[in-house]
């Protein structure tokens, strides 16, 4: 009996045991993946949901017509901007750049304390995200006024915008999983897609 | 034999288990924890969601009441009916409409444009699911939905000309059958004259209902020309207040004349004086007495008006509004 404990495993065991762990390690793997792309890109729709929520708190807080008469306004530029550090290109929002239009009013997301320009998962490493968007292309602009409610043209160029307007963020090597930002007059939504051809569907009430 | 057969189980209890069973012990285990794991966890994840699908009903009518308030409060009438913002366009706002408000145009509160072919107005009403434009399908839920239909907002916080009939969704999941009406409810007051206050009720498909009232500021922000009836009060010339328009009018002698302007009910009638309050006297007829504003007389000196239905009375020092 002495003998027979140390006998070890047999070939046919660790066949077996290999295998067992193999398929287990490859199911496991596969939906660990899809786990992490679906928390990436939920965790940069959120990122880009909670960037517009705080311009949009920052307009209705400041950008109240001041004694001059200086009506106000925030706008956000979102783009697929390049990190030079890094070389790729990533989805950012930033503040947008003073307004060129004559007598339009002053950016209030510019003013002290600004918002931060803010690349979308640069901790996580989201810079394989596809930004897009319902229609334009790159960098798309929200302009919110100091009622809170999102202007129906540009700040800066005075570019009219159409509403209920939809951002999306996707994996280029899972187009499968998309997630997606609805701006529209009074609100901002966040949902997912499984395609292109599909629509953003949204958590209802 | 005693000592035999225990070295023999002492043997065999030492030989432990082999790794098929080992891997069924804890493939069996894991199934089990799985199970149970899973099934807790499959509840919390649905109580958080349905804690943050409340959390999200109760931000989004909030926002929605919200932005009604706003609009209120830079409006200078609410009303039900016949105002066409949507003449062939469906939804359409003169059927079924619950709220109607004119919307304040530009930063001088000038309300310049309530009577062009492009009015600034803006209405909410519920309208089916099924009746949104393209660009939401499958976003929102139904059974009504709460929209708003009027022009969009310029950068600048003002609204643009053209009414725009796009209905932008301000809240989705509105109870309501029979072309949803009653998912989104106002009583106006007064029922007539200018209206500036309503109560309103939005009930969700949930049956949690929010009650709110919205309120038109009494100011003198607003002259919408078809709203408001302004007259400047003079003394001496005989004039009578031009109608619809922002014009001057005349405290006549008291005798023999009396002069009177006929009110437009549909409109707030308010009368400025150039004088303080205390230069004037407010009477029942053409002497004196007590009178209720409704049936008025002004004098000064020997100038007099009668203030038939009047709204307001505006001096330097002093406001007087009628009950309504």
């Amino acid at each position: 009996m002495k003998l027979l404990s140390r006998q070890g495993f047999t070939l046919f065991e660790l066949i077996i045991t290999v295998a067992v762990i193999s398929i287990v390690s490859s199911i496991g793997l596969r939906s660990t993946y899809t786990f992490l792309q679906e928390q990436k890109l939920r965790q940069a729709s959120n990122e880009l949901l909670s960037y517009l929520l705080a311009a949009r708190a920052k307009t209705l807080r400041e950008a109240n017509v001041s004694e001059s008469g200086t009506v106000k306004a925030c706008e956000v530029k979102i783009e697929m901007k390049l990190d030079e550090s890094s070389n790729t290109i990533s989805p950012t929002i930033s503040p947008s750049p003073d307004s060129e239009v004559p007598d339009s009013p002053a950016n209030v997301c510019n003013d002290y304390p600004s918002l931060p320009v803010l690349n979308l998962l640069t901790a996580s490493g989201g810079s394989d995200l596809t930004l897009t968007a319902s229609e334009g292309s790159s960098p798309f602009f929200i302009t919110f006024t100091r009622m809170g409610t999102v202007a129906s043209s540009n700040l800066s160029n005075s570019q009219s915008v159409s509403l209920p307007r939809t951002f999306y963020l996707s994996n280029p090597s899972a187009t499968d999983l998309q997630r997606c930002v609805m701006v529209d007059l009074n609100s901002l939504r966040i949902g997912w897609r499984n395609s292109d051809a599909e629509a953003c569907t949204y958590n209802g009430h | 034999m005693k000592s035999f057969s225990s070295t023999t189980r002492s043997s065999a209890a030492q030989q432990g288990h082999t790794l098929v069973e080992l891997l069924i012990a804890i493939s069996l285990g894991s199934v089990v924890l799985a199970s149970l794991g899973g099934v807790l966890l499959v509840s919390e994840l649905k109580v958080s969601a349905n804690i943050q699908r409340n959390l999200d009903a109760k931000d989004a009518a909030n926002r929605a009441i919200d932005l009604i308030r706003r609009e209120a409060n830079l409006s200078s009438r609410i009303d039900f009916g016949d105002l066409d913002v949507s003449a062939s366009t469906s939804p359409d706002c003169r059927v079924n409409t619950p709220l109607i408000l004119v919307q304040r145009t530009d930063d001088s509160n000038q309300i310049t444009d309530t009577s062009s072919s492009n009015p600034r107005k803006i209405c909410y009403k519920t309208i089916p699911f099924n009746e949104l434009p393209s660009a939401y399908p499958r976003t929102l839920k139904g059974p009504c939905v709460l929209v708003r239909l009027g022009p969009g907002y310029k950068p600048n916080g003002d609204v643009y000309d053209s009414p725009d009939l796009t209905p932008h969704v301000l809240l989705d999941g509105v109870a309501g059958t029979n072309e949803c009406a009653g998912g989104f409810t106002a009583d106006i007051e007064p029922s007539s004259n200018v209206r500036r206050k309503a109560n309103m009720q939005i009930t969700l498909a949930s049956n949690v209902s929010y009650e709110f009232s919205v309120q038109i500021p009494s100011t003198l922000a607003y002259e919408g020309l078809n709203l408001y009836r302004k007259c400047k009060v003079l003394d001496g010339t005989s004039d009578y207040c031009a109608s619809d328009s922002y014009a001057s009018h005349y405290l006549t002698e008291k005798s023999p004349q009396k002069a009177k302007w006929n009110p437009r009910p549909e409109a707030e009638n308010i009368f400025y004086f150039l004088n303080p309050y205390s230069e004037y006297v407010l009477s029942k007829d053409s002497s004196s007495g007590f009178c209720s504003y409704a049936e008025c007389f002004v004098k000064r000196g020997d100038y007099a008006v009668e203030l038939s239905k009047v709204d307001a009375l505006i001096f330097p020092d002093k406001e007087i509004r009628p009950t309504r």
